[in-house]
């Protein structure tokens, strides 16, 4: 087949993790290449989260492993990375970005303050470069950046969630991990959004992993679908095959309880 | 006439593909059983079975969208032969930018694009320039008689028929290796459904191979080279 020497960027295996006893997620392996883009559906409670957290790092799974091709030193599994390796590639190769922006960004600075201090983080130290590359980044998310030394508690959800994009793009990284980054906006804003984060991920070539329950999302978004359901994944494959013809007896259901809009 | 694309062969070989439906106690629907077809570039084969017989889904199963259940599907393209039924997700992804067209008579319109992009959409992978990829949307909105005061918006709001011509478009923006059609000419009037049959003249002159369902007889009489009939299989059980 084609290309079969290529690398993967993140390599996941056998990765479990239990809350004392019960099941986050179990088992979980992939492979995510660069410019993937792989959605995670299912239910409340199928560990979806948990399965993201663990994978970003957020949280150290029970079992299995998390391995990542690093620019310095190729594929490093996570866990056997420093605390401050580790938080050197979520602050630079790494993105997240949380459902709710209140999570991502800091709320007590202003917009453009939240983008340089990503920035700082690497060692930017130019003030005139920083703020230049904060208004730039803020303009490419479409957000007037007349308003950029404005604090963030006084912008719409929509705008925020904008910010939040444009604090994890400013360092270019090369894996976003996205936990339902459209889901406390309302439809229209939603729309607009999901536009912008589908050319964002084009335009860059980013790899992301995208944790949703809106299947019209995961198609828009993702090429490939892993179906969870009970801490483990129960399908896996090309989105639209997934989507138009689910195997797996729960994904069937799943694509099937869709109201159609 | 020499066909640019004569390395071009899709190759389908025993190919069965039956549904099974959990939620009805999982019962099995066999629709296709040892489908074998063969086209090679240069050449526009049309299938042909009544209704619910299981064209589509072979046509889905050939662009991936389904997963057969035995035999194989093979494309071979410049000396590569890809095998599509055990093909990784990636390899299907990249396939479907520059090697596999899939064109049906309904548009998934997305929020806020406009039909000229949506139109140049499948062009922006390809590494062409972004100009020349608007022009060949302009060009195709233009035959397909899409009026230029719409090319601007999106189709959302535009009629049926308007919703499919820019789907057509959008079809043929990548001039594909491969190009499965399902019914592109459905409720189209005459004058737009000669553009259509233009269309697909002009990419199987160029080498395209072509496979499609035409149920206007006229459509299939003036684009088919060959037909395949594909038998239902349930009066056969």
């Amino acid at each position: 087949m084609m290309q079969e020497t290529e690398i993967p960027l993140l390599r996941v295996s056998r990765l479990t993790h239990y809350y004392d006893y019960i099941v986050g997620c179990r088992n979980v392996s992939f492979d995510l290449y660069p410019g993937e883009v792989l959605g995670i559906v299912g239910e409340s409670g199928s560990g979806k989260s948990t399965l993201l957290n663990c994978i970003s790092a957020r949280m150290e799974p029970t079992g299995g492993s998390v391995e990542y091709d690093t620019r310095a030193e190729g594929m490093r599994d996570l866990f056997g990375l420093t605390e401050a390796e580790r938080r050197m590639l979520m602050r630079t190769d790494w993105g997240f970005v949380h459902q709710n922006p209140r999570d991502g960004l800091r709320m007590s600075v202003s917009a453009g303050a939240n983008i340089g201090e990503r920035l700082m983080a690497v060692g930017a130290r130019v003030y005139e470069d920083i703020r230049e590359s904060s208004a730039d980044w803020l303009s490419r998310v479409e957000f007037d950046t007349e308003r950029m030394d404005h604090l963030p508690s006084t912008f719409s959800g929509g705008m925020q969630q904008r910010v939040q994009i444009a604090r994890n793009l400013v360092t270019g990284p090369r894996l976003i991990f996205m936990d339902e980054p459209t889901g406390g906006l309302d439809v229209s804003v939603q729309a607009r959004l999901l536009d912008l984060l589908r050319e964002l991920v084009d335009d860059l070539g980013l790899s992301a992993i995208l944790v949703t329950h809106d299947l019209a999302v995961a198609r828009l978004l993702s090429h490939r679908l892993m179906v969870m359901r009970g801490g483990e994944v129960v399908e896996t494959g090309l989105t639209d095959q997934v989507l138009d013809d689910p195997q797996h007896p729960y994904s069937q259901l799943l694509v099937s309880s869709v109201l159609q809009a | 006439m020499t066909p640019a694309n004569s390395g071009v062969a899709l190759r389908v070989e025993n190919l069965s593909k039956s549904f099974t439906l959990h939620a009805q106690g999982g019962i099995s629907l066999p629709v296709l059983s040892r489908i074998d077809m063969a086209v090679q570039g240069g050449e526009c084969v049309a299938l042909v079975g009544p209704s619910g017989a299981g064209k589509s889904t072979l046509l889905k199963c050939i662009y991936a969208n389904y997963l057969s259940d035995t035999g194989s599907i093979k494309m071979e393209l410049n000396g590569e032969t890809h095998d599509i039924l055990n093909a990784a997700p990636r390899d299907i992804i990249r396939l479907r930018k520059e090697s596999i067209g899939y064109v049906s008579q309904f548009l998934r319109v997305i929020p806020r694009i406009s039909a000229l992009e949506i139109v140049a959409g499948p062009l922006a992978p390809t590494d062409t320039p972004k100009d020349e990829a608007l022009d060949r949307a302009r060009t195709l909105l233009s035959r397909l008689n899409i009026p230029e005061h719409l090319w601007n918006l999106p189709p959302a709001t535009f009629s049926g028929g308007e919703q499919q011509r820019v789907n057509i478009a959008r079809g043929f923006a990548v001039h594909y290796p491969v190009l499965l059609l399902d019914e592109p000419t459905a409720a189209l009037d005459r004058n737009n459904r000669d553009v259509v049959i233009e269309l697909i003249r002009e990419a199987r002159d160029a080498g395209a191979a072509l496979v499609g369902i035409f149920h206007d007889e006229e459509v299939r009489d003036a684009v088919a080279d060959r037909l395949v009939t594909v038998q239902p299989l349930v009066e056969a059980a």
